[in-house]
């Protein structure tokens, strides 16, 4: 079911252990290795390994975590390497990556049971679709003067 | 008017909400219209009749929470 080799996704949820924890200095520490080593070279590694790890790590706190810094890190603003025109990472990513990973997380929230990492699974998802859609895009119960409102 | 930013559309996420709201997991069904109210943008036009169904089967749901979130998604303003 893994995409990614399992050393990768091994490195990701040890980085992951850390960012969750109580101590300030390591959590810091973490917070850099992700920026330099997973965000910033790259991105469609990291968010399909956050995925895979909202689709299967064993403790819901973990895979909650997972997703809201899905989220989080989709949500940030790059330059699109082909344009450096400035857009949310998400966007910026292949068209392919891009698919595998929303389908995938299509599939995680169809088979989570953990209403928590199920509602923050739903806001990650919801958050990749007003990507693509502007948002506050025409509800058909309100039209479009409503929603201005 | 439906602005995209990207021409580019996520076809299969109308089909998974919809299938969603159809589950007999009421917490699938809440979170499909949960999904619909935080993103609005999803429903278009040219799909008025699928959602519309979905809706209309979502304000007489058995569980009270779907039924409190298809509210929320039928009117965001509803939002608490």
């Amino acid at each position: 079911m893994s995409v990614l080799p399992p050393e990768i996704q091994h490195a990701l949820s040890q980085l992951l252990n850390i960012l969750q924890s109580s101590d300030n200095v390591q959590r810091t520490q973490a917070e850099e290795q992700l920026s330099n080593e997973w965000v910033q070279p790259r991105p469609d590694v990291l968010l399909m390994g956050l995925v895979e790890q909202i689709q299967g790590a064993l403790d819901a706190p973990t895979r909650s975590y997972a997703a809201v810094l899905f989220r989080r890190i989709a949500t940030r603003t790059r330059p699109d390497p082909t344009t450096n025109v400035s857009k949310e990472l998400f966007l910026t990513l292949p068209q392919p990556s891009r698919h595998a990973i929303q389908q995938k997380l299509l599939l995680c929230l169809q088979a989570e049971n953990a209403a928590n990492v199920r509602n923050k699974t739903g806001d990650a998802i919801a958050e990749l679709a007003r990507q693509y859609t502007e948002e506050g895009g025409t509800n058909i119960f309100l039209g479009s003067e409503q929603t201005e409102c | 008017m439906l602005i995209r930013r990207t021409g580019e559309q996520w076809q299969e996420l109308l089909g998974a909400l919809f299938q969603a709201s159809q589950s007999t997991d009421a917490g699938q069904r809440e979170n499909a219209f949960r999904i619909f109210a935080t993103t609005p943008g999803i429903i278009e036009k040219q799909h008025e009749e699928v959602v519309l169904s979905a809706f209309t089967k979502g304000f007489e749901d058995e569980d009270v929470s779907v039924r409190l979130e298809t509210s929320i998604a039928s009117h965001p303003s509803n939002k608490i």
